[in-house]
């Protein structure tokens, strides 16, 4: 959380998580940049591993 | 192999005396006597012995093996044995006659047919053979068999209730009434499927709808007008027109609208380029509510607070986690639940990350005080005992646990299971 929070206010740049070096947040891992692709971004391409946000996508696409 | 001597001076094996047989002969015992009976393990010892039940009169050892010297031995068992008859040294009847059939049987066959005949001659004796020719004359008292009669299938032995449009005997219902103590939500979701209830309402909404659709669009509209309240300031800020202020006036509108958000613990206003992109890059746009209930939608409206709740979600068990109404922390038991960290985590008094910063200083000395413990319930109830046998290294806590505040719970609630 001190890392999330010291990434969201210090950053003076976009703020973006991703895995690659250097959009990696520490202590956010898959579950973390998939429900952020998901929910923050709205980006429903996204091909999330967990479960319940896979379910979450399908239900959005059913939706659409 | 030890031999034994008998009456005659003869050696037996040891074997041969301890049996019934072999002492009922041993008066009788022969052996042969002829030059080809060298191999004395394998010499064939006639024995001629009383007429009894259980005694042949006439035989050979019932052990012998069939190596050749024996069959040499056998194939002259008939002109030993009649060459003894007319010395005088053997003189029953009946191994005269085995002796004398010479019609090509082989030796054993027609030690079988002495015996046979012997035995047929002591139940003559007995009377058995007429006994037997009477109860042969006799009817049958065995019943006939009866036939089995097939019947013909007057209906199907298996019946599909599928088929016929019969109302299963059990629906279920039987099993969603067996509460389960260790799953809570499994169970509320069994209750609002058996009463065809859905109360799938946004957070601290009691509220029970009739039907899916009912529910879906009540939580969207609360999920919506959550997230207008959330965006109205940034709403307001963003349209706003170009040009009606100047650059650095809406330069300090938009870090306004980030200190009100996430603290004054954002940057200088000249350290950021674009106050605005630095802005809606932490806000979220997130994709309609759904009627999942998922977690991440009630904060998919800022970045911050979801990357938050996804770390705290992956320490305790998400359906301690759910969303639900729960009375003020001060009214609770004493027993501090690790779910109501992250429940009151984002309440307005610590909203801003530079709070949230306070508060995880105080997190990871929650969090030192959990990875000690094996359980999440205990870890959120910050007490653990020992479990017998278990690792050294978790041992029973202090049954005081700082609290959100600076304070210290004194007294947590024990459970006994862990």
């Amino acid at each position: 959380m001190v890392e999330v929070s010291t990434k969201v206010v210090s950053d003076v740049g976009d703020f973006d998580v991703g895995p690659e070096p250097n959009r990696k947040v520490y202590g956010v891992g898959e579950f973390g940049i998939d429900s952020f692709e998901v929910f923050v971004r709205g980006n429903l391409a996204r091909q999330p591993a967990d479960k319940t946000l896979q379910s979450f996508v399908a239900w959005q696409k059913r939706r659409r | 192999m030890r031999y034994t001597t008998s009456r005659e001076g003869r050696k037996t094996p040891s074997r041969w005396r301890s049996s019934s047989r072999a002492r009922s002969v041993s008066a009788f015992v022969i052996r042969d006597p002829s030059p080809e009976s060298s191999c004395r393990r394998h010499s064939p010892v006639y024995f001629f012995g009383p007429h009894t039940a259980r005694t042949p009169h006439v035989g050979v050892g019932t052990s012998l093996p069939s190596s050749p010297c024996v069959r040499s031995l056998f194939s002259a068992r008939s002109d030993l044995i009649l060459n003894r008859h007319r010395s005088g040294r053997v003189t029953h009847p009946r191994a005269m006659a085995v002796a004398a059939a010479d019609d090509g049987l082989t030796d054993y066959e027609r030690q079988r047919l002495a015996h046979v005949a012997r035995n047929r001659e002591y139940m003559a004796r007995l009377g058995v053979l007429d006994l037997a020719k009477v109860v042969s004359s006799e009817k049958p008292t065995t019943a006939p068999s009866r036939k089995r009669v097939k019947r013909e299938p007057t209906e199907p032995s298996r019946r599909s209730g599928r088929l016929l449009n019969v109302k299963p005997e059990h629906d279920g219902s039987a099993v969603d009434a067996l509460r389960d103590d260790d799953d809570d939500d499994a169970g509320e979701r069994r209750d609002k499927r058996g009463t065809g209830r859905i109360a799938t309402g946004p957070a601290g909404d009691s509220s029970v709808w009739d039907s899916e659709d009912a529910a879906l669009e009540a939580s969207r509209q609360w999920l919506e007008d959550a997230r207008a309240l959330m965006l109205a300031r940034t709403s307001a800020v963003a349209d706003m027109p170009k040009g009606s202020r100047g650059e650095e006036a809406t330069r300090a509108r938009w870090r306004k609208e980030a200190v009100g958000r996430w603290g004054d613990g954002v940057p200088a206003i000249d350290a950021v380029e674009d106050w605005e992109r630095w802005v809606k890059s932490r806000v979220g746009t997130p994709p309609p509510p759904s009627d999942l209930q998922l977690l991440q939608e009630y904060y998919a409206h800022d970045a911050w607070q979801l990357l938050v709740a996804c770390v705290l979600m992956s320490r305790v068990r998400s359906s301690r986690v759910q969303f639900r109404r729960r009375p003020p922390i001060d009214s609770r038991p004493r027993s501090v639940r690790f779910s109501s960290l992250l429940t009151n985590y984002f309440r307005p008094v610590i909203l801003t990350p530079r709070a949230g910063l306070e508060l995880g200083r105080e997190a990871q000395h929650h969090l030192r005080l959990l990875r000690q413990v094996p359980d999440p319930d205990a870890r959120a109830r910050g007490v653990a005992r020992r479990r017998p046998g278990g690792h050294s290294s978790v041992g029973t806590l202090p049954r005081s646990v700082p609290v959100r505040g600076g304070g210290v719970d004194q007294g947590c609630e024990r459970r006994g299971r862990l």
